[in-house]
């Protein structure tokens, strides 16, 4: 270490200290970088009988800055998705010490109700901050030379399964444990000498269940949460007509008219369901009513309610196959179209004869 | 005539001469003057309550604290007025509030290097809008104690707190 000393009688003490030669230290940090040392010296200035005396300076005191490994790992946020698709679960590293590091990545599961089989762990190969696919964000297990006080993102990348159901959650953990810029292991942890730059370690513990505390590593979780729709289906029936006892005793008679309610639900906070198709297969001892006076309107069966059609209006639709949703072809009626967000329900109606 | 020259000539000389080698020694002067360096360590005691240490500086990592204390002793045979002892802020640490006001001094501080000193309260940065603002611990760059007077055999000291950034 090279001390340059600047003193005359007028001014304090400036003092210089250059860098040692032996510790090339990259951009400094916002932390004193590590390996360099920091001196002090005093001076004392006075009178005797009112004349002023020469300055007095002190001895001078050194201590080492030693390299402190610290980092953060944190995850943005968790992420709901449809069965069947890939989704990515965003973390950010941060190297919270005073010199260069390297990182090795690594992830385990939490709890898990389905299992993403497929999970990879991506960095930020083009280094933008943002997901830009795994073509351009490639897997990879280590990070490399990131300077006291940066970050850099990391992606856990993977399929929810077809299999999952709507509000399945899985929890993943991903670790960073640092290593030196050289990609070499931290030496441990020592008692203290002088003249060294020695390794302290600041970490704090993390959920993996690796990471304690002071143990260069540190990680987060997040979690998948499948989202599905999630329809229920009830059907329920009344007698309202029979041709003795007509609307006000009906029974289930020969004749007699049957309506058949089927309501569908999709579940509050559910993913909207489209394109739904309800078939139904009459028992072979219906079927359509002939008189006309007994369908909602002649040739018309069928009456539905549903959100997203005819302003969510109940309407009569036609038996015949044509281009309304409903048809009745044989015994099978079928409605389609029908399309319910979460928490909203449709509803059929369907008028038959008992044969 | 010529023999005053000549005394003159010769006290200049020596004059001369005591002003270059007390310009090294710490020890010339009449006044001892010794600077320590310490970590300070913050521990929790058995009932909750916080325990300070000062120890050898020891793993020294961003945000550790240390106290600089300055230790003198008049062991001269006169009285000493006017004292300024002066320290600056090692770059890498920064200043903590308050820490160098001590009993029986008065204490100013320098953000220019150690050109001027002023208390806190006029002490001013002048911000890249030209505006004003109030200089905060972070921007002083030394400390300097006015004691009015170390009589001989006294001892002392003062001392700052300072963080590692």
């Amino acid at each position: 270490m090279l001390t340059l000393l600047y003193k005359n009688k007028y001014t304090p003490l400036i003092f210089i200290t250059l860098l040692s030669l032996c510790t090339t230290q990259q951009v400094l940090a916002v932390g004193t970088t590590s390996g360099i040392d920091i001196s002090n010296q005093a001076t004392l200035d006075y009178e005797v009988d009112g004349i002023n005396q020469t300055d007095i300076s002190s001895n001078i005191v050194t201590f080492r800055v030693d390299a402190k490994v610290d980092l953060t790992v944190t995850g943005t946020s968790n992420v709901n998705g449809t069965p069947g698709t890939v989704k990515v679960l965003e973390f950010t590293i941060t190297n919270t010490g005073n010199e260069t590091y390297d990182y090795t990545l690594s992830f385990e599961a939490g709890s898990e109700t389905f299992t993403v089989s497929d999970l990879t762990i991506h960095v930020d190969t083009n280094h933008n901050g943002t997901w830009d696919g795994i073509a351009v964000d490639l897997p990879s297990t280590s990070l490399d030379n990131l300077i006291a006080d940066a970050s850099t993102k990391v992606w856990l990348v993977g399929t929810i399964p077809a299999s999952a159901t709507d509000n399945q959650t899985s929890t993943y953990r991903l670790m960073a444990t640092a290593l030196l810029a050289d990609g070499t292991a931290i030496p441990a942890q020592a008692a203290d000498v002088a003249t060294t730059k020695q390794y302290v370690y600041a970490d704090a513990a993390g959920p993996h269940s690796a990471d304690g505390a002071q143990d260069t590593q540190h990680s987060a979780a997040l979690s998948f949460t499948a989202q599905t729709a999630s329809l229920s289906l009830t059907k329920s029936s009344t007698v309202i007509w029979d041709p003795i006892n007509l609307a006000v005793t009906p029974l289930h008679i020969p004749g007699a008219i049957v309506e058949y309610t089927i309501t569908i639900t999709n579940g509050i906070g559910a993913e909207t369901a489209n394109a739904i198709v309800i078939t139904d297969v009459l028992n072979n001892n219906l079927a359509p009513p002939t008189d006309a006076a007994r369908q909602y309107a002649l040739g018309h069966s069928i009456r539905l309610t549903s959100p997203n059609l005819y302003s969510g209006v109940m309407t009569n639709l036609t038996d015949a196959n044509d281009a309304d949703e409903a048809s009745i072809t044989g015994q099978t009626v079928t409605v389609t179209g029908i399309v319910l967000l979460g928490g909203e329900s449709a509803t059929i109606h369907i008028l038959a004869e008992i044969q | 005539m010529k023999a005053l020259i000549k005394h003159i000539v010769f006290n200049s000389i020596f004059i001369v001469l005591i002003s270059a080698t007390s310009a090294q020694a710490e020890k010339t002067g009449g006044i001892q003057l010794k600077i320590v360096v310490e970590k300070e360590v913050e521990t929790t005691g058995l009932k909750g309550q916080t325990i300070i240490k000062r120890l050898e500086p020891f793993n020294m990592i961003p945000a550790d604290k240390v106290v600089y204390t300055t230790q003198y002793h008049n062991t001269g045979t006169q009285n000493a007025r006017n004292v300024l002892i002066t320290n600056p802020i090692p770059k890498g640490l920064f200043y903590l509030k308050g820490s160098a006001e001590q009993p029986k001094t008065t204490v100013t501080y320098s953000i220019d290097g150690g050109k001027t000193f002023s208390p806190p309260p006029q002490l001013k940065i002048t911000q890249k809008d030209g505006k004003q603002r109030p200089a905060l611990a972070q921007d002083y760059t030394h400390i300097r104690w006015k004691i009015q007077s170390i009589s001989v055999n006294e001892k002392g000291s003062v001392h700052f707190k300072a963080q590692l950034k």
